[in-house]
């Protein structure tokens, strides 16, 4: 059935009709380059849906792809853990029955901090938790991130003060992850600085440092290291420098835990190295 | 049916036959001649719609083909907005609907539309013109015309086929 004659209509579509192809005339009679430019505009504009979504759909191939490889990675990975899982208990139960290990497992007690307190001598919390804990002097407190303080003073069976690392005498002896070397962390000038580490030997920014369990003392400065479990993440190696000192480095270290913003912390009890413990799963033991 | 969802019937149809043109429509051609899928979405519009939509759509198809030819930038759409008047306004003047009638236009519609962009490629870019017209822009033409009967038939299928306007 034909469409209705309107002369609106064809007028309508006689000016439509010229107006297209004059512009049409116009993009023909434009030099070349000035063509390409125009044309590159025009595909930009009217083809970004299309590599829009061609981009999309190249990009969720490729998390697809990545996530495959990660899963393989994952599986892997499991694999492994279970076999070092295996390795550790043989260990352990090996170094049980030589006598090597003598102190329990380390356990993890979760406590919320409820009081600051600054003082020329030391900036002190006050923690308290859920549970009756069993309170030592110099028990290592962490976050989630790593070392945080040491208890001062119990105060109750379920309350103490624990001493920031920021506190003017705390010392802790660390041990470099890649190196094994042992230095003692002080606190002094407002930077943490790992000190009684020799000019010669191995340290590089990024080192990561975790307790040891040798235990240090400095009788000049009246510092002594507590004997901590060994293996809690203390922080990282920001700067290493020679010193005026003919003897020692002068190493800088990133803190792993914030002293501003704890958020929970948790009260080491046992003294079984950190890395040696194997929790059940939920028990809230170490790592 | 508002003007709204017209145009977006048009778009989608549009869409894909861009797609089917991207992908399928290289793996059609008898002999190095195919049809044109975007001159069949414009035969649909244009015979569904009108000179006035027949003339934009063929402008705007033309001007996407152009893209792919910046040198000859311009030529596609003209070529394309006078396909699409002419076959707008064989919808208003004759009755469409008769298959033979329907493949004529589309085919001589194509076959205009492949003549001047032929004509204009020779004057601007220069290269043959009766070699190609014989073995690919004539069979495209009637090919093109071919297959938009039966879309034609689907479009009235589907009541996507608009008298509106």
């Amino acid at each position: 059935m034909p469409l209705p004659a309107d002369p609106d209509l064809r007028r309508r579509s006689r000016l439509v009709l010229v107006l297209c192809l004059l512009v049409s005339l116009i993009l023909l009679a434009l030099p070349t380059a000035t063509k390409i430019a125009v044309a590159d505009g025009l595909a930009s504009v009217l083809l970004a849906p299309y590599t829009g979504t061609v981009d999309f759909l190249d990009a969720v191939a490729a998390a697809h792809r990545r996530n495959l490889a990660l899963q393989s990675e994952v599986a892997a990975l499991r694999l492994d853990a279970a076999a070092c899982e295996r390795l550790r208990r043989q260990r352990d139960e090996l170094a049980a029955a030589l006598g090597l290990v003598t102190a329990a497992p380390a356990r993890l007690v979760p406590c919320e901090v409820q009081e600051r307190r600054l003082s020329p001598e030391a900036t002190l919390v006050r923690i308290t938790s859920p549970e009756p804990v069993a309170w030592e002097r110099f028990q290592p407190v962490v976050t989630a991130a790593g070392l945080f303080g040491r208890v001062r003073q119990a105060t109750s069976p379920a309350a103490a003060w624990v001493e920031l690392l920021t506190s003017p005498g705390s010392a802790v002896s660390c041990e470099i992850v890649r190196t094994g070397l042992t230095g003692i962390l002080e606190y002094r000038d407002r930077r943490f600085r790992l000190t009684m580490v020799g000019r010669d030997e191995d340290v590089r920014p990024g080192d990561r440092l975790v307790t040891s369990r040798i235990v240090a003392s400095l009788p000049g400065l009246g510092l002594a290291t507590p004997r901590w479990p060994a293996g809690i993440p203390v922080g990282t190696v920001v700067s290493v420098r020679e010193s005026e000192d003919p003897l020692f480095l002068e190493i800088t270290v990133e803190p792993a835990a914030s002293f501003t913003r704890p958020g929970l912390v948790f009260v080491v009890t046992g003294a079984g190295d950190w890395y040696e413990v194997a929790p059940a799963a939920g028990e809230g033991g170490a790592p | 049916m508002t003007l709204q969802q017209r145009l977006a019937r048009w778009l989608v149809l549009g869409g894909l036959g861009l797609a089917w043109h991207a992908l399928a429509a290289p793996r059609l051609g008898l002999g190095g001649a195919g049809p044109d899928p975007l001159l069949v979405i414009l035969g649909a519009v244009a015979l569904g719609e009108g000179p006035v939509v027949g003339s934009l759509a063929g402008f705007a198809l033309g001007l996407l083909a152009d893209l792919s030819q910046p040198v000859t930038l311009g030529l596609h759409a003209a070529a394309g907005a006078l396909a699409g008047h002419l076959l707008g306004r064989f919808a208003l003047d004759m009755a469409p609907g008769v298959p033979l009638v329907e493949w004529s236009a589309g085919a001589a519609a194509a076959a205009g539309y492949g003549v001047l962009v032929l004509v204009g490629r020779v004057l601007l870019a220069g290269g043959a013109f009766w070699r190609p017209l014989l073995t690919a822009v004539l069979p495209s033409a009637a090919l093109t015309g071919l297959l938009l009967l039966p879309v034609l038939r689907l479009l009235e299928r589907w009541r996507l086929g608009g008298s509106e306007w």
